[in-house]
Parts: structure tokens; sequence; C-alpha cells
């Protein structure tokens, strides 16, 4: 993830600490960091700031959030806090679910068995709640 | 849900900063000429209102336009990126994508599936969602969601006295008594449509604020020749403004219905509501200025030297009352007057190529066609759909055996002029020297409108068919003595 975003940008122009939460954000999914770039790059500029700092990558969580919140029942947030905790090898009632994963609310990851998570950017929500 | 509902607001930015943002990334985009498909999410019509006026307003500033694209389920535009890669917008110019949902499912597919076209046209859009929407197009739209640059949250929904105040306030967005001139009918379109969404979203008994909506709402309607609507909104709006005791807008109402009623023809009675106009504010220049008008349309001249020279006393700015009194000088002969009239209108308003138009016939009259020409060619460039404009350019060039530039205007005008518009049809075939057609033309008019053949005897663009027998027929008279000197010559 790094170097894609030093291909298309200056090292110098991103505090390492928030590429380091963009990359977090990102969940590994290149399309989601594309995104994450892209947006808190808009906000860097709008605050006529030198880097992207922590606080733009906070406005591209929200961008990424907001509008999945507002996709989320309450029973797909119970789902979601169960992922969350186990991380399972398959995702609960897949025919139902499926949703989740096609909207990005849920990531999986093909590294060794697949598995599944929560998309970094609802964590918050979820631990809040 | 509570906590979701804080979360989400905790991101909304004050609307003066979110639009800002808006600004910042299409000005960006705008300068490395790159798309940018931007969402501005709102639940109440007046905070979308308020943000897309001062949105517009910011976009101008930076020299950038806007063109509105309202979907509706039948419309071509229901396939957006197809309708853009057919219809692609210049390089200044930002869409507004409105009423998404009145297209979906279909809506939802094309974006889906024809998402690359807004990164190859290299399309600057703003598209104005509900919340629902949003929601349908991340959800069935997700690669063209994908593609989004940034959603701004306008979610404010104001207790109803402040939507009525911000509702008073965009009433009178961008007015200034008439819509402008420079205005397109799309243009005039766009500014009645956000005043109908206004009113529904207002609430009933928000009665200021919807008496100005009406007011203002029924002199668009009147400018787009729509004039039953523009009795019924002005009448609307009369009735309010007694309601709540605007005396001031109770005397506009009344300004108001005058002109519709002097644009109908119906002069006596819009001679009366100017007159209730002038009792309620005898100070306010527009009524003086609506009477001229009407005592010009009937020919009692004096009267409407009279009222003009009231107006402009009144409010030494008001261009108006200078090209009526133009007007009225020209129709006596006395030209030179005329000329200074509409000279003092042009320097108070330089935007109104209605004005040009009437310095470039007082000149013709003089006989000055290099004068004419500047002014007409003003008046173009003022206002590119000048029909009338066009056909006195040509019948100048006509006049002066300048075939090339007869040729251009006269195709300009066969552009604008409407199928049925038989009366202009025939002055252009006139100008460019195709009697038979002119006077088909002429007869089919003068069926439509018999009121016409005096001005068709006298009008200058007719003058090389006068010469010609079958036009007195047409006209019904005899051909006179000295047409037929011009005839045979």
């Amino acid at each position: 993830m790094q170097s894609l975003v030093f291909s298309r940008m200056e090292e110098s122009l991103i505090e390492p600490e928030a590429l380091e939460a963009a990359i977090t954000l990102s969940g590994g999914v290149f399309r989601e960091m594309a995104f994450v770039m892209r947006t808190a790059i808009s906000n860097a500029l709008r605050r006529e700031a030198n880097k992207v700092g922590a606080s733009d990558i906070a406005w591209a969580a929200s961008q990424l959030r907001n509008p999945l919140l507002r996709l989320l029942s309450d029973e797909d947030f119970a789902l979601l806090r169960e992922v969350q905790d186990t991380n399972p090898l398959r995702l609960p009632e897949p025919e139902k679910n499926a949703r989740l994963l096609h909207i990005l609310a849920v990531l999986q990851y093909a590294n060794g068995p697949d598995w599944f998570d929560v998309h970094p950017a609802l964590k918050g929500i979820l631990e809040g709640e | 849900m509570a906590k979701k509902v804080s979360q989400l607001a905790e991101t909304s930015l004050p609307l003066e900063e979110g639009v800002r943002f808006l600004t910042g990334d299409l000005e960006r985009a705008h300068r490395f000429d790159k798309a940018v498909l931007l969402f501005a999410l709102y639940r109440a019509e007046t905070t979308r209102a308020q943000a897309e006026a001062m949105l517009e307003a910011q976009l101008r500033q930076a020299g950038l336009k806007v063109r509105r694209v309202y979907i509706t389920p039948e419309g071509e535009e229901r396939d957006l990126p197809l309708w853009l890669k057919w219809h692609p917008p210049d390089g200044d110019t930002v869409i507004f994508v409105y009423d998404l949902r009145k297209a979906f499912p279909d809506a939802l597919q094309y974006l889906n599936y024809r998402r690359e076209i807004f990164a190859e046209e290299r399309v600057r859009v703003v598209f104005w969602v509900l919340e629902e929407e949003a929601r349908r197009l991340a959800l069935e739209a997700p690669d063209f969601w994908a593609f989004r640059t940034q959603v701004l949250e306008f979610l404010e929904v104001p207790p109803p006295m402040r939507r009525a105040e911000i509702a008073r306030g965009l009433a009178w967005w961008g007015w200034h008594g008439v819509p402008y001139a420079y205005e397109s009918p799309e243009e005039i379109d766009e500014r009645i449509t956000l005043r109908e969404r206004l009113l529904k979203d207002l609430p009933q008994d928000a009665l200021a604020a919807r008496g100005e909506l009406h007011y203002t709402l029924a002199a668009l309607y009147s400018f787009r020749g729509d004039h039953d609507r523009a009795i019924s909104s002005v009448q609307r709006a009369l009735e309010l403004a007694e309601r709540v005791g605007n005396r001031h807008l109770e005397m506009g109402a009344h300004n108001g219905l005058g002109n519709v009623y002097d644009d109908l023809g119906r002069y006596d009675d819009a001679i009366a509501e100017y007159e209730r106009a002038i009792e309620l504010d005898p100070k306010d220049a527009y009524p003086h200025n609506g009477l001229g008008s009407v005592y010009y349309e009937v020919g009692h001249y004096e009267e409407a030297i009279a009222e003009y020279k009231r107006a402009i006393e009144l409010d030494p700015k008001f261009a108006l009352p200078h090209n009526g009194l133009g007007s009225v000088y020209y129709e006596l002969g006395r030209h030179d007057e005329a000329i200074a009239e509409y000279e003092r209108a042009i320097e108070l308003d330089p935007t109104d190529g209605g004005f040009y138009y009437n310095l470039g016939n007082a000149y013709v009259e003089l006989e000055r066609q290099e004068e004419a020409i500047q002014a007409y060619l003003k008046a173009t460039e003022l206002e590119p759909d000048y029909l009338l404009a066009h056909l006195a350019l040509g019948r100048t060039y006509r006049q002066l055996d300048r075939y090339e530039e007869l040729a251009k205007h006269s195709q300009q005008a066969r552009e604008l002029l409407a199928p049925d518009d038989h009366y202009n049809w025939a002055c252009l075939e006139a100008i460019c020297g195709n009697t038979e057609k002119a006077l088909g033309y002429l007869k089919l008019a003068l069926e439509k409108k018999p009121d016409l053949k005096e001005w068709a005897k006298r009008d200058p663009d007719l003058e090389w068919v006068r010469g010609d027998e079958r036009f007195w027929e047409v006209v019904g008279e005899r051909l006179p003595e000295t047409n037929k000197e011009v005839a045979s010559s």
C-alpha cells in the first residue's frame, strides 16, 4: 500500500503516522486506499496544509463511515460486532449477509484460509457501542 | 440507532464551510482538467437551496458556470453518463444534477455500467441527493459510488420560522425587478423550479415568505409567456401581502398584475392595477413606467411621456423609462431625442440587448446605417439568440448590398425562427429576396393575426415585397402609386 501511495505522490507530502492510519483505514483494499488518499488530500488542501495529517485521515474515515452507517440495520450491527470479535473463517448465514460483503462493511481476507473482519472505518463505532 | 445519528452529525461541516469545500474541489478539478464527482446530501429543500445559491455564487466568482440537469423518468438524462457524452459540457461548466431518484432503478444501472464516462469526459458534477438516494447509490451502484470524490452533508432541517426566513432571502436572490435580459429560457425555468420547490417545502403558515416567492414566481412565469400561472401567482402574492400587511409587496403585486395585463393587451385592467399600485406607494417608479408602457401601446403618447418622465424623476437610475421614452419619441419621428434616451438607458444598464436594438432602429430612420449595424451587433453580442436583431442586421446589410454578412445573419435568424412564426418568416424571406415565400408566409401570418396588416404596410423588413402587386392582394388593398415606382425600378 505504501508503494502504491509513493508511486503517486512525494513522500514528504504525508505525515508517516497519517500514512500508517490511511493504510489501516483502507483495510488493505486498493479501491478503498485510493478513496482514502483522494479524500484526505482534498481535506488537506481545504485546510491549506502542506502535508496530509491525521485529521485528514479522520475526515476520510468519516467519508467512508457515514454512507455505510446509512446502509446498516440494528441487526447488521449485531452481526458486525460478532465478526469483529471472532474474525470467523466463514460468514454467518452467507446468503442473508452477502450484502455486507458487497457494500464492504465486512471484508474478506485470503491470506491463508479465508477469514472475515469488519471494515476499519466501522470499528470505532462498534467499540463505542 | 441514536449512536449512529450522533456519529453522522459529528462529521457534518457548517454550511459555509461545506460549500467552500465543494468550491475548492471544483476549482482544483477545473485547474487540472480532472473529473470530480461530488455529492451534496440534504434533508430540507431550503438548506439545499441555500447551499446551492452560495456555491453558484462562489463558482461564478471563480469564472465557472453552472448547468442544471433534472432527471425525469422518461427523459434522455436518466442515462446521465451517456447524456453527458452526447452533450459534453465545456471546460468551464459545472453540472448540478437533481432528482436522480425519479429514474431509479434505471439511473442507478446506467451510472454503474457507464461510470468510466465521467472520467473520460472529465466532467465536474455535483449531485444534490437526499439521504435515501445516497443509500440506494451505495447499495445499487457500488462501482460508481466508489468513484465519488467527496460527500458533503447539508443535513440541517431548520425550524419552520428559520426556513421561512431562508426562503424569503432566496426568493430575491439574483433578482432586480425583472429577470435578467441575458438569462436563457433554461435559466428562467431553473429559477421557477427553485421557487416551486421552496413553496412545496415551506409550511402553509409561512405567509410572508410564500407571498414573496409567489410574487417573484409570477414575474418569471410571465417572462416565459405563461400568463395564466403568472396571474394566479401574483393574485396569491397579493392575497398574502394583504394578510400580513406587507404594503410594499401589495404594491408590487398590483404592479406585477399590471405587467401581465399589459402583456395580454388588457390595457384597461393594466391601467387600473398600476393606478392602484401608485395609490399604495406614490414614490415607486415601477407603476409609472408600467403606465407609460400601456399609454405607448395604445398610442396615447403625451400621457406616456408624462408617466415615463415621472418614473425617471422618482428613480433617476431606472433604465426602462428612458428606453420607453425613446420608443415614444421614435414613434413621433423625434429620432434624435429617441437616440439620446436609448443611450441614457444603455448607460444605466449596459446588459440589455433590447436597448441596443431600439437604438439601431432609430439610427436606421436617420439613415445612419453603420451606427445602426454597430448597435444591432452589440445587441446580438449580449443576446446571441436575439432574432429581431439578426433580422435587422440582415435587412441593413441588404440595404448596403453587403450580401456575405446578410447571408450570415439570415442563417442565424433561420435557425432561431419557430416554424409557426409566420410573420417573421415572411420578413426573413423578404430580406433574402425570396418574394414568393415571403408572401406565402405573410398570408398565413395575416390570416392568424389580421392586426399585423397595418405594420406590414410600413415594416422596413418587407420593403422589398411591397412593390409586388401580390403583397397588396395579401393585405387586401390595391398597389399604391408610390410602390408601383418601386416595383418598376
